[in-house]
């Protein structure tokens, strides 16, 4: 039987948001001016340079920390399973948004079933780092008494 | 009508927050469900672990099954080996 970790996976999640932030970066001020995109611009810097810009360089930074945190793994218990939940659920709003934003123009537009897709992806892995986090979140409420206890 | 004001009231949420603002919030109070829920499924299945390790080895105990040390530090290693192993699945 073939299995596959899922770290291999959140990698190839971690690439994509790199990817996409690459292209867009990678861009001009065509590249996020449509219609669709309006509501996205808005949340995002307001025209579509600086919005193209701003999603850029924070997916590009999303990613590259999403990958960090796989990377490092157990040997940052403590904060690496809150570092991917953090990610995924940036890209989580991030494409939700994005979906929404295409939806408010045309709701039936395959950029909105796309994009949909890819955060329940998302949020399947947000979901799955849960037990992690929740670990995480007792090793710090532990070290928290024990230092209180120490005091 | 309370069904359609109950979505005009979370329109206006999101128009007022915004769409992302109020994705992240949903995030929030669905991975602290998450948590809490998974605490419970997994006193569940702990509470089903304690049982099926300590059941049998109490009652062979309780039988007279077994008396000596060697005995009793053999079942001492096997359930705090299954202590690992459960404690092993919240990391994987």
């Amino acid at each position: 039987m073939i299995t596959i970790k899922l770290s291999t996976l959140e990698y190839c999640a971690a690439a994509y948001t790199i990817l996409w932030a690459s292209f867009l970066l990678m861009g001009n001020e065509t590249s996020l001016d449509a219609v669709a995109f309006s509501y996205l611009r808005d949340t995002w810097g307001g025209d579509a340079s600086s919005a193209r810009v701003n999603l850029g360089m924070t997916g590009m930074f999303v990613g590259f920390a999403y990958a960090t945190a796989i990377t490092v793994n157990g040997r940052g218990l403590m904060w690496t399973p809150i570092a991917r939940a953090a990610c995924a659920g940036f890209n989580v709003a991030l494409f939700a948004t994005l979906a929404f934003s295409i939806a408010l123009v045309d709701f039936w537009s395959p950029g909105v079933s796309t994009y949909s897709s890819i955060a329940c992806v998302f949020l399947g892995f947000f979901l799955i780092n849960m037990p992690r986090v929740e670990h995480s979140l007792l090793i710090m409420l532990g070290r928290v008494r024990g230092s209180s206890r120490n005091d | 009508m309370e069904a359609a004001e109950t979505i005009k009231a979370l329109g206006d949420f999101v128009a007022e927050v915004g769409f992302f603002e109020t994705v992240v919030i949903g995030l929030l109070v669905l991975g602290a469900g998450t948590i809490v829920l998974g605490k419970y499924r997994r006193g569940d299945s702990a509470k089903q672990v304690v049982q099926d390790v300590v059941t049998p080895v109490t009652c062979a105990w309780g039988d007279m099954e077994r008396s000596s040390l060697s005995e009793l530090r053999k079942d001492v290693d096997v359930i705090r080996d299954k202590i690992t192993k459960l404690e092993g699945r919240l990391l994987r």
